[in-house]
Order: structure tokens, then sequence, then C-alpha cells
């Protein structure tokens, strides 16, 4: 029996995570193909890996054999067919058990053994609702009404609004819920089709088995019409979602995590402007609020502060050219310098460390022949018609950037055709070095 | 402050960059991005301005093994052993020239193999103490690599490193020319001294310190063995003095430095200096081992106990040789 390892893969929608977790999980299926190339292929950094420790990873069907399994096999299609393209978004929670075996060598002994990894995915948009848990009905209402004030929202929210003030608060009626829930689940559609990544009840993008169920019949009423017999229906089904929804999704998945890995998408944040960069921040503040971080210690254990190992990563690292990979980093360090200025989440965590990675890498590095030579990417940017050398601009140094003079614009490269990663994973970026922060010291 | 430019598609000619690409341009290139970022990352309020007076660091420099060793030699004793040898050579040369021209007014038949013998053997001696120069030379580098390998750790630059370590990785690629192979076509994709020095560790050192392991652990037991069945103490010192020898010279090869006789004596000796200044308490360890040696040699398994005091010398000068010549300390 080996150690077990739950590994969270935490990120709002389209970060990355579905990526991350098959590519992983593809690298470690086939590493037998880089045994005699060890440091390169998708494990390089992989300290286990490269010292030879590591064997050989499995999946485990038997483990979690009633809950839905993470659909590897579609994902691994998708990206290594001959039209590869990047998987569709995920609808509901999924696991994924592997059994990572490796063998140590002492001085006069020798010994086989496993590590259990689990991995999870969920819908990004199932992220935002963390902080609800810690708030009542008239404080969320307050929040979302005010948040859908605010610059760009306003305008997709209106309709809502002029609803909403029109609304009698005295008719008791399902349907009028149901019409208005369907109006602001359309508000928030919009707002996370522009990027914006703080939409409650997250439920409503991606309800899942939930789907026309009455618990997600939840939106914000003004102050005034709280005290209406609809007011205290939406009291009750705000503690109905947090006991029925939240509370099972948190508790099931996120209590009980070893290590943590945060994907955060600087380049879309920074490309669509100050609003999504300022929601990112808040929204971050917010949710790494609702995880237990602790140092390791048996009192952290005995209180369940479990995640000990938590990497910030700053994810298409391949939509940038080599040299700005650096810059990238240090953005993100940056972006966690304002997410945690108070220094509250580093002081709790054992170990912490920040890296910019690509889980597939869908373009290649290349340099122009011709003097000045320039590094620049060759891939297929999203509605090209063939894969093309492309320059795709610089990153912005500071942040926040001044947002008056800066018109980002980055590059949305489609997956390149891989059918060998059928056999030696994924070309990736840090992939192997954020394994091994993660779950390399592990491997003892 | 922003660098951009708006992604564009390029219609010129284009190369791969892989592996074989110039790393250190790549390196270069990196290195100037990060710095331009961490320029535009300050926000002190001080404009900046030139500095016109005198300045000096106020970092003191660090104390290095070198220069604790350095107050071990003895400047006149070099002198007087180096004027020794000028004049030794001098006269060797003078007489050897005499004696030739000697033989070739008297006898020619016996002057011209005579020379030849002569010249071959002035040749081989010159190659030979070339080769020994060169290979102490690598020996006393030792401690100015590691200094080296410090500062641009410090600097954060893997080219630097890299070039540090080159005569050294020289060397081990021929002992280890596949794990050379995997370390050389990976380390273009390193671009941080850690991620540089975390691929040499476990690529190519972390096998050559298993090696290492095994010589010291061979070198161990045979000691033990031979220090057990040896008659007399004489032979037990000398057993132990040629394998000492034998087991510095296979662990400098296994690293890198190809040690030869000469040169293998003076990584003995700086072995020794280098764990001396090093830690006091390795001294303190060794009393202690004698301490239990010399209670158990007036017990019954007084041979076996010998043995084991040198087996645990030999073990310990193992791996004090391997701590001092390892390319990259094994804390780094």
């Amino acid at each position: 029996m080996g150690k077990k390892i739950k590994l969270g893969v935490t990120g709002f929608s389209r970060t990355g995570k579905t990526v991350f977790i098959g590519s992983l999980t593809q690298a470690l299926l086939t590493s037998d193909a880089w045994v005699k190339k060890r440091g390169q292929g998708p494990l390089a950094q992989f300290t286990p890996f490269e010292l030879g420790q590591f064997t050989c990873g499995s999946i485990r069907d038997d483990i979690h054999s009633d809950f839905p399994q993470f659909p590897f096999r579609k994902v691994l299609d998708s990206l290594t067919n001959k039209h590869a393209k990047w998987p569709v978004p995920t609808e509901g929670i999924s696991h994924l058990v592997l059994d990572l075996d490796f063998h140590i060598k002492k001085k006069f002994w020798e010994r086989d053994k496993k590590i259990q990894l689990e991995l999870i995915d969920y819908p990004g948009e199932w992220l935002a609702d963390l902080p609800m848990f810690e708030q009542t009905y008239d404080a969320w209402s307050d929040d979302m009404l005010d948040r859908a004030k605010e610059s760009v929202r306003k305008e997709w929210s209106q309709v809502y609004m002029q609803e909403v003030n029109e609304l009698d608060p005295e008719q008791d009626d399902e349907g009028v819920l149901e019409r208005l829930t369907d109006i602001w689940a359309q508000y928030l559609s919009t707002a996370a089709s522009n990027g914006l990544v703080f939409n409650q009840p997250g439920r409503l993008l991606r309800p899942d088995a939930l789907r026309h169920s009455p618990v997600l019949r939840l939106i914000p009423i003004p102050e005034s019409k709280r005290q209406s017999r609809l007011g205290k229906k939406l009291q009750n089904r705000f503690k109905e979602y947090q006991q029925k929804v939240i509370k099972p999704f948190y508790k099931n998945y996120f209590s009980k995590i070893d290590r943590q890995i945060v994907l955060i998408d600087i380049l879309r944040t920074l490309e669509l402007g100050e609003p999504a960069y300022n929601e990112l921040i808040d929204s971050l503040n917010l949710i790494l609020k609702s995880f237990k971080y602790g140092k390791g210690s048996i009192l952290d254990w005995a209180t369940g502060h479990n995640t000990t190992h938590v990497l910030f990563a700053a994810t298409k690292a391949d939509h940038v050219v080599r040299g700005d990979r650096a810059n990238l980093e240090k953005l993100l360090r940056k972006i966690i310098r304002h997410v945690d200025d108070r220094n509250r989440f580093k002081s709790s965590v054992k170990h912490y460390d920040m890296m910019e990675i690509a889980s597939v890498k869908a373009s290649e590095d290349r340099m122009t022949v011709n003097p000045p030579k320039r590094e620049i990417l060759f891939g297929k940017p999203h509605q090209a018609d063939k894969n093309g050398a492309y320059d795709p601009g610089g990153l912005p140094l500071d942040i926040p950037p001044d947002w008056d003079s800066m018109e980002f614009q980055f590059l949305h490269f489609e997956p390149l055709s891989m059918l060998d990663a059928q056999y030696d994973g994924f070309p990736t970026i840090n992939l192997g070095k954020a394994l091994n922060f993660l779950i390399g010291d592990d491997f003892k | 402050m922003t660098d951009q430019s708006r992604p564009e598609p390029i219609n010129e000619e284009t190369v791969a960059i892989n592996s074989s690409s110039n790393q250190e341009d790549d390196i270069n290139t990196v290195s100037a991005s990060a710095k331009e970022s961490k320029a535009t990352h300050d926000t002190n309020k001080r404009h900046p301005q030139e500095i016109l007076e005198p300045t000096e660091s106020i970092t003191p420099e660090p104390v290095t093994t070198e220069d604790i060793s350095a107050t071990y030699n003895n400047r006149h004793w070099s002198r007087a052993f180096w004027t020794f040898v000028i004049f030794a050579a001098s006269w060797l040369t003078y007489a050897t020239t005499i004696s030739l021209i000697d033989v070739w007014k008297t006898n020619l038949w016996f002057a011209i193999p005579l020379t030849v013998v002569t010249s071959i053997f002035v040749i081989v001696l010159v190659l030979l103490i070339r080769r020994e120069w060169r290979a102490i030379k690598a020996v006393d580098s030792i401690d100015n690599t590691q200094n080296q390998l410090r500062k641009f750790i410090d600097e954060e630059s893997p080219a630097g490193v890299h070039n540090t370590l080159e005569p050294i990785l020289s060397g081990i690629s021929k002992y280890y020319p596949e794990e050379f192979r995997h370390f050389e076509e990976a380390r273009a994709d390193r671009q941080t001294t850690h991620e540089y020095l975390s691929l040499l560790n476990n690529v190519l050192l972390s096998k050559i310190d298993k090696d290492v392991d095994t010589a010291i652990h061979n070198a161990t037991l045979s000691v033990s063995a031979l220090v057990a069945i040896s008659p007399h103490p004489a032979l037990d010192a000398t057993i132990v003095m040629i394998r000492s020898n034998m087991l510095i010279r296979k662990i400098g090869r296994m690293y890198g430095l190809e040690p030869t006789g000469l040169a293998s004596l003076r990584l003995f000796k700086k072995t020794i200096i280098n764990a001396i200044t090093a830690a006091g308490i390795e001294e303190l360890g060794s009393l202690l081992i004698d301490e239990i040696g010399a209670n158990m040699t007036v017990k019954a398994l007084k041979v076996l106990a010998e043995g084991a005091v040198n087996a645990r010398r030999m073990y310990r000068l193992g791996h004090l040789a391997k701590n001092y010549m390892r390319p990259v300390a094994i804390s780094t």
C-alpha cells in the first residue's frame, strides 16, 4: 500500500485544467519512451525520472469506480488527432487515479514502492462558488448587484436590473423566479465569455446533474425587496445552495487535497483588459482563503490543513517566445504579490512556487535566419488556414500595466498535429518541473 | 513601461531552435529580458544619478579554503626545493651533454645509439613533466573552480556555470559518454542555473556518485581484509597509503580530473588539508575512532579491530575525496 496524494488542479474556466491532467497522465504513462533520453521529454526536470527512480505510471480503474472517470481517452484523441483541437470544456466532475511505481536504492537494500496520485477535473466556473460558503444571502446579494453595476458588467446586466427592479416581491411564483434566473444566467454567461471569472452561482453556467433543479433558481435582489416572501424564499434557497451544492463539492474534493496547482491564464486576462485583471485578483484572493493550507505539522494534519505544496502556474507559456517566458513568470510573481499582499497565504503554506508552464506545447520555438535574428513561434493560430511562423508580440513588463496605453493581443494557437504523442507524450514546457515541485519529495 | 509589439506573421526564412542551437545566445536572450524586466520593477522615488566619488564593496569576500590552505605554505622551503630542482637539472643536462660530446669524439658507433636513447629519454621526460604539470594545475584549480561556480550561481548565469565546468565535463565525457550525451542534449532547455545544476546532478553526476560510492566500498573492503592479514604494522601503513592513493586517483578520474602520479599525491594532500580546514569535527571523529580502536585492540578481536579502524579511515577518506572533487558540491 503506497502513499496517497490528492492533487487539486485549481483554476477558473479555460485555464487548461483538462489539458493539464490529460498531458500529465500521458507523460506518466509513456515515460519509458524517454528512458534512453533522460533530461528530455515531458517529464524533464522531474527528478525521480531523471535519476531513474520512476518506473512507470498506470491508471487505476478500480478506485472510485462508481464516480465518473476523467475522459482521458477522449482528451488524448482530441489532441493526437490529425486535425488536433483543444478538448471540449468540462461539464462535470471526474476523477483519475494513477499508480506511480518507483524504486529506491539505498546502501544495503533496494525496494519497489508505489504512490497513488488522485487527480480531479471539474468545471472552473464552480470554483467561483467557494467564497459564497462564508457569506449570508444579504451580503452575497449586495456584492453581486454591486459588481453587476460596475464597468463592463453594467452593460450586460441591464436587462436583469430592469427586470428585478420591476419585480413584485410578494408574488411567490416559481415561474417568475425561473425566468429571472435565466436572465441572470445569460448575464453571467456573457461575462464569462468575456473573460470575467467571478460569476456566481457558478452552477448556473455548468449545472451538470443539477440542470433544471430548483436549488439553482438563485438570484440576487435589491435590499428593499428582501423582506418580502420572495426574499425569504431566496434566503432559504441560498442556504440550501450552500449546504447541498457548495459544501459537498468542497468537502469531497477540496478539503482533503495534499498538493495544489493553481493555473492562471495571464495572457488572456491581459488581453481582456483592466476589468478582467481586477476581477482575477479579487477572485483569487477570495478563493485562496477557502483552502486549508498547512506546514505539515501534526496540528495542521489534525485540523485538516493538509495542503502543504502550492504551485501557481502561468499557463500558455508556449504562446510567447522563449526570451519572454522568464517575464511571464515575473508577471505571475507580481500578480500573486497583489493577490497575497499581506503574505497571509505565504505564511500559512509549507512550500509554494511559481512558474510558467504549457501542458501541451502548441507552437514550436524558432528563430529567423536573416539578421537581426529574433525568436518567433511556428504554429497555427486560431482561424488561420495553415501552420506558419509568427511573432507573438511582447509582454507588458509592469503589472498592473498602463491600461490606457496598452493594447495587448496574443495569438491563440491551436494544437499542432502530434501523432507521436500517443507513444512519447506531449511536448510540454515545465510540466516535469511542476510535477517535481508537487510530488518530487514523496519519491523516498 | 511596456515591451510590446503586435502579433504578426513572419514571411522570412526561419530555423527551429533546438539543442544544437547556441545555448549561450539563448541564455543571453533570456537574461537580457529578465534584466530589462528587473529594471522596470524599481518603484523607488529616488531619481537615478551618477555617483562620481570612489566606492567599495560592503560585502566582504568569502573566505575560501584556498585562503586558509595558503597559510600552510612555506614559501622559503618551496623556493629552496625549486632551486634544487633547477640546480640538479642544469648539472644533469650539462654532464649529459659533455659526456655525449666526448663519446662523439671517441667512438661514433656508440655515440649514435646513445644520442638517440638520450633524446628519446629527454622527450619522454618532457612529455611526462608536461602531463604532470597539467594534472597538478587541474588539481590546483579545484578551489578556484568552486569559487567561480559559486560566483556564477549567485549571478544566476548558467552560461558562466557551464563555461567554468567545461574542462571537467570534457574529462567526464571520456568515461561516461552516454550520460554526457544525455546531458548535452537536454541542457539547451535549461535556462536557469538551478535547472542547469539539477540536470547535471540528475543525469550525469548521480551516476558517477554511484560509481564513486562503489569504488569507496570496494577499497574499504580490500583494505580491511589486507590489514587484517598483514603481519606487520609497517606493511599496514604501506597498504593503506597505496590503496588510498589508488582510490583518490580513481575518484579524480571519474570526476573528470585525470590525475597522474604526482597529481594524485597532491590531490591526496589537498583533500586532507581541505577536510581539516573545512571541518574540525572530522578530527574529533577521527580521535573517537582511534579511541574505539584502541579499546578494542586490548580485547580479543585486536586484528579485526585494526582492520575495521583502517577500513573506517579509508571510507572517510574516500568520502572526503568525493566531496572535494565533485564538480558541483552536493549542497548546491
